[in-house]
């Protein structure tokens, strides 16, 4: 089922183990190397930037290629889905080659993975006019199938996407009830998912999957939240239902919508406490921006800037309390880093971050010179940042 | 930690009876880590404060409150710094680890109301005159200190933006290609000049191992800075494109062998995409002398060749550094 050589997709797993063990000081680093001795893994895995480079060079030549051999059909241009499709098949062949040659996460079964499934995707498209339920269709029979054979997690996300859309499509067809009542299925359909990757990621039997199945469970709180959230439904029936609201007129069972606005996060984050569960609760906390917003969007309380005045102090307030409080663990939590050997804090990523985000438009003091016209300035696709 | 695969391990006799009982005594005793939680929320808080006290004060103009909003930014600056000189462990030229996580983002909040607080002066008291220069030049010469005195590699960055804002050009990652008007030659030999400073402040903080972890924040920045100022020299200057191709073979050169010292696989896959785009405009311009079909289905042919052989370089190169 998974192109991937299972053996050492398994002993990549005890790897990941003696991994940690020897990072909290519980295995020696000999015992590591024994351990990575018996349970050996062929993959060509490069380092993570190297993959970046391969991806954007694979996606260089399978572009020009294509373009390359579309040059000599360039006086049939009415077929050009067919050969996109045509491409995209070519392009799965090479796939499933670089995988047989033991690539893996490499950055070229990424990039043709991508590849196949876009120009597939796209060629269908291209050959005739296709409904927003048979494209969900595809995108889910597509997505879902990448996503067995190659367990890519961001494939699982699309898949299960694909999925709710499917729903939707299907729901509001079925006439004015329907759509009314489309927000309460969508909400059922996404903790059923939720529930049921809950109890595959729980049997362990797919444990390949495991990276996908975390990805599924974002998607579905997400689409769960959104189901409810009182923006999401109001301006949905107002965009796609024409439904006739007035500004500042209510819809059907509003204050049920603005129940679910503001419990639903809160819910998580409890439950994520509780359960010791980090998807739950970072998913719980970045919902509550969903809160402020679609309050906010509604009820004008207070100016903005006092707004992020008074919330910025809140923030920094919780967030001090909790270090304080949690100075030694309580409950099994614990402020501190479990592990330093995060892949963020070699590049200083956080650094760059606060550059970011805090440097405004600054006025230059120096004056900009003559301008020289003509030249092609930019040199776009300098995609060195990340 | 999986404590049935250790077991297997153990009667594998991969591993020893007393790491067999270190592993399952720590699954036992495992925290859950708020940390990167903590931390995020802390950020945000830091973000929305500074943030929201900047709009303030300059909606609340002519109003009695804004001199009370104004005093406002200043004690949350100065009680910031008071609380830094405080906390802060004792100076050294190493790396001296920050006393708990809140510092971080105190001396972060402390710097930003402190940036705010002299833009305002200037805007409403014209404090500094005329003298543009100085609104960016002393939050910048404060904004160093705090990142060398206080060991913050942010605030260094923070630092390294006013800078380039100082000398005149725009590095915040996502803006570095759209706010500045590379088509100026005044820019781009800016660029050129601060880029090749940066990266030289940065091979000193090495050599003198004065802070020496500050060095790869000052090698990023002028690594950016100075390939993207050849590149801008040579599409700008385009009847002398061969001679800033110079420059840039000497630059990759050196970054070349900085990523064979560091091990760094980030350099080189940057070095690579930059150097790529130069090489490919030259050899693109040679190929489009005379513009018939043959010289299009050369170009294609060209790009796929290349792709293919930086493929093998990569893979290669990958090889290499993980051997050193």
């Amino acid at each position: 089922m998974i192109a991937y050589n299972n053996e050492w997709l398994n002993n990549l797993l005890v790897h990941d183990q003696a991994d940690k063990a020897s990072e909290n000081q519980c295995i020696s680093k000999s015992e590591k190397e024994q351990v990575y001795a018996a349970y050996p893994a062929g993959f060509y895995s490069p380092n993570f930037f190297v993959r970046v480079g391969l991806f954007i060079l694979t996606v260089i030549i399978v572009a020009f290629s294509v373009g390359f051999f579309s040059l000599f059909f360039l006086d049939h241009m009415e077929q050009v889905g067919g050969l996109f499709i045509f491409f995209g098949f070519i392009i799965y062949a090479a796939l499933e080659f670089m995988v047989k040659k033991r690539h893996y996460k490499s950055g070229v079964d990424d990039a043709l993975m991508w590849m196949a499934a876009g120009n597939i995707i796209g060629g269908l498209n291209g050959i005739t006019h296709i409904s927003f339920l048979t494209n969900s269709i595809i995108v889910f029979v597509i997505a879902g199938y990448f996503f067995i054979r190659f367990t890519n997690g961001v494939m699982a996300a699309i898949a299960s996407l694909a999925l709710l859309a499917i729903i939707f499509f299907t729901v509001i067809r079925l006439g004015t009830i329907a759509k009314a009542v489309a927000p309460f299925i969508l909400m059922i359909a996404a903790a059923g998912i939720y529930f049921f990757i809950q109890q595959l990621l729980k049997s362990g039997k797919w444990k390949y999957y495991t990276n996908g199945f975390l990805m599924i469970s974002v998607i579905a709180l997400v689409s769960f939240y959104a189901a409810g959230n009182y923006f999401v439904v109001r301006e949905a029936s107002i965009a796609m239902f024409k439904m006739d609201l007035k500004e500042g007129q209510d819809i059907p069972f509003g204050w049920l919508f603005w129940i679910f606005t503001v419990a639903i996060p809160i819910l998580y984050i409890t439950r994520g406490v509780q359960k010791k569960d980090p998807v739950l609760l970072r998913v719980g906390m970045l919902l509550v921006a969903a809160i402020v917003f679609t309050v906010r969007y509604y009820y004008h309380l207070i100016p903005a800037e006092i707004a992020m005045v008074a919330g910025g102090m809140v923030f920094i307030g919780i967030a001090y309390a909790l270090i304080k409080y949690l100075h030694e663990p309580k409950y099994g939590f614990t402020h501190k880093e479990q592990n330093d050997a995060f892949f963020m804090d070699k590049l200083h990523v956080e650094s760059l971050v606060i550059a970011q985000t805090f440097s405004g438009p600054q006025l230059s003091t120096t004056d900009t010179g003559t301008q020289f016209g003509g030249g092609s300035g930019g040199g776009g696709g300098a995609s060195g940042e990340f | 930690m999986d404590t049935i695969l250790f077991e297997q391990l153990h009667t594998q006799g991969l591993i020893s009876e007393a790491s067999l009982d270190k592993v399952k005594a720590a699954e036992k005793n495992k925290l859950f880590s708020l940390h990167w939680e903590l931390r995020s929320i802390l950020y945000l808080g830091v973000l929305l404060l500074s943030g929201g006290l900047g709009v303030l004060v300059y909606k609340n103009i002519d109003t009695i409150g804004h001199t009370a909003i104004l005093i406002f930014i200043a004690a949350i600056s100065a009680g910031g710094f008071a609380y830094c000189f405080k906390a802060k462990l004792p100076f050294s030229s190493g790396k001296v680890a920050s006393p708990n996580s809140f510092f971080d983002y105190v001396l972060l909040l402390a710097c930003l109301s402190f940036i705010t607080f002299i833009g305002y002066l200037q805007y409403q008291y014209h404090f500094f005159g005329n003298r543009f220069g100085l609104v960016t030049f002393i939050p910048m010469v404060v904004l160093f200190f705090s990142a060398y005195y206080f060991d913050h590699v942010g605030i260094l960055s923070l630092a390294i933006t006013s800078l380039c804002a100082w000398a005149g050009i725009t590095v915040t990652p996502t803006r570095i290609l759209q706010d500045n008007d590379f088509n100026s030659n005044t820019i781009i030999v800016i660029g050129l000049v601060l880029g090749a400073g940066l990266v030289a402040v940065g091979a000193m903080t090495r050599i003198r191992a004065f802070k020496a972890h500050f060095a790869f924040t000052y090698t990023n920045f002028g690594m950016h800075i100075l390939f993207i100022s050849l590149l801008a020299g040579m599409f700008v200057f385009e009847n002398i494109y061969l001679l800033w191709f110079l420059p840039l073979t000497g630059v990759t050169y050196y970054f070349y062998k900085e990523s064979l010292r560091t091990k760094s696989f980030y350099i080189l896959l940057v070095l690579t995409l930059y150097s790529y785009i130069g090489l490919t405009y030259v050899i693109i311009r040679f190929l489009t002398w005379n513009s018939d079909m043959g010289s299009v289905y050369f170009t294609f042919l060209y790009f796929i060749g290349t792709a293919a052989g930086l493929i093998l370089f990569l893979i290669r190169m990958n090889k290499k550094l993980k051997a050193l």
